[in-house]
């Protein structure tokens, strides 16, 4: 469980490879992003240069950032409501890999377990109404647009995520982000993602979505997305 | 010449009906187009709940493909994911599109995993198909080729329906027929003009009743000079077709690109 008795304080700026490190062996992590947007590849990256094994690894909409995770040998079962590259197609990489444990969820399934630990309950119906318990992972990675010097997290104001991501790293024990850039005071219109006190440590990244996009800085890369399939 | 894609766009927009509230997301181009298609003639009523918006205002498919956050500006409100996974479970949605990679003779569908001689081809997940099939009004599968790969005897693996309540899908919809199930087969309810009965049988995977059924009458001129300049102008609906799929996809590049240079920078925001 989050330790409640402690109060939370500003995040802990550091390196993509300090980031990563707090990814440790055999962690359940939970991702956000859109299948072709915003996602913390640049994470990622270092997840996976980092050598870390036997992860659980978890998103809802997976893409890229499962690929990498498990082409690296990263992930022992992944977890997903959707595994593919959108109007790109499916994911190609790994379509025939048989060597992770797959648990498929369902939409209704998925948010239930994150809503029932955002709402304090031990579990919340399914479509079907059947009890969901309440979602707990070890680490959460998101990608956001900014951060500013008290260490609260900015989005995009025409993000459609705000809420996803809130609801994951609220699930999480340590929640570590990536931004393109650090800014303070905030632009006026940026949409307040997390505040300081949610978030474990981020680092600066620019670009670190990419090849994916990001809403308000960078497009998808579609020859990228479309190349040799195993991402870099 | 009335392209297949276009012909199947144009039979799914008249499944909808004005007052229907429809729940569409832009990763189903065809699906978008049916539902801007119908909102723009016969349902001017139609209430679309999409990611991030309550009736988004643009008619025109390639501008929510450009841009995740093209649905906010101009709706009437805007959407979570949670809202419109609310909306769902209590009920209020009425009709919802869904692409299966396999439908069957119960018309089961399977969006999960294809048997190959090769081993298991894992496919793109459930998403919220089982959940849709047995909490939305009417859930219409489409499938851009009707072929004996994609309508089989069995799906190899079952992803809807799932629940105890026996709900499937109301219809399918191909580019040759319409389908839908009674006593429990799936049937043929309706075939194109130009495709017989025959035909329809020979590219199933299963044994249909051949009995002659309604014609489904062609894109009409105004249906299709919708489709063509207010819906569809870049014919992103070959994205789901084979058969055009690189010109689409280098639409939707040039799409991207453009999009992000015009796309309201962070500091200009109100």
């Amino acid at each position: 469980m989050i330790d409640r008795t402690e109060p939370r304080t500003e995040p802990v700026r550091c390196t993509l490879d300090e980031l990563a490190a707090l990814v440790g062996e055999g962690d359940s992590v939970v991702g956000g992003g859109l299948p072709l947007w915003r996602k913390p590849l640049a994470l990622l990256r270092a997840v996976a240069r980092s050598g870390v094994r036997g992860l659980t690894y978890s998103a809802f909409l997976a893409s890229l950032d499962a690929e990498l995770l498990v082409s690296a040998g990263c992930v022992a079962q992944l977890e997903y409501g959707y595994l593919g590259r959108d109007v790109l197609g499916s994911s190609r990489p790994l379509a025939r890999r048989s060597d992770v444990v797959r648990r498929c969820r369902t939409e209704f399934e998925y948010w239930a377990a994150l809503r029932a630990r955002a709402t304090g309950v031990d579990a919340l119906p399914d479509a079907f109404g059947e009890p969901v318990p309440a979602a707990m992972y070890d680490v959460c990675v998101l990608h956001a647009s900014l951060v500013d010097a008290a260490g609260n997290v900015y989005a995009d104001p025409l993000d459609l995520m705000e809420e996803d991501d809130r609801l994951l790293a609220g699930a999480a024990r340590r929640v570590l982000v990536t931004v393109e850039r650090r800014e303070d005071p905030p632009p006026s219109g940026a949409t307040l993602l997390l505040p300081a006190g949610s978030v474990t440590a981020y680092a600066v990244a620019p670009q670190g979505a990419a090849p994916l996009g990001m809403s308000g800085a960078y497009p998808p890369d579609l020859a990228d997305l479309l190349g040799s399939g195993v991402p870099r | 010449m009335i392209g297949t894609m276009e012909r199947l766009t144009v039979w799914m927009a008249r499944c909808l009906r004005d007052g229907d509230v429809a729940v569409v997301g832009v990763g189903t181009p065809v699906a978008l187009a049916a539902v801007l298609l119908a909102r723009a003639t016969h349902a001017p009523r139609l209430r679309i709940m999409m990611p991030g918006a309550l009736d988004p205002v643009h008619a025109r498919v390639d501008i929510y493909l450009g841009s995740p956050a093209a649905s906010v500006a101009g709706a009437a409100a805007r959407l979570s994911r949670i809202d419109i996974l609310d909306a769902i479970a209590a009920g209020e949605v009425t009709v919802q599109f869904v692409r299966p990679a396999q439908v069957d003779a119960q018309l089961r569908l399977n969006t999960e995993l294809l048997a190959t001689p090769s081993g298991p081809l894992h496919l793109v997940g459930p998403v919220a198909l089982p959940d849709v099939v047995e909490r939305v009004g009417r859930v219409i599968a489409y499938l851009p080729n009707h072929d004996i790969t994609t309508l089989v005897a069995s799906v190899d693996a079952v992803t809807a329906p799932r629940g105890s309540t026996g709900r499937a899908v109301s219809s399918v919809v191909t580019p040759l027929a319409q389908l839908s199930l009674a006593s429990g087969r799936a049937v043929v309810t309706a075939r194109a003009a130009d495709t017989g009965m025959e035909e329809i049988r020979s590219r199933t995977g299963f044994p249909l009743d051949m009995a002659e059924r309604p014609v489904l009458a062609e894109p009409a001129a105004d249906e299709l000079a919708a489709l063509r300049t207010a819906v569809d102008p870049l014919r992103l609906i070959g994205l789901e077709d084979s058969r055009c799929r690189d010109d689409a996809r280098r639409t939707l590049a040039e799409l991207w690109a453009g999009a992000n240079t015009r796309h309201r920078p962070l500091e200009a925001a109100p």
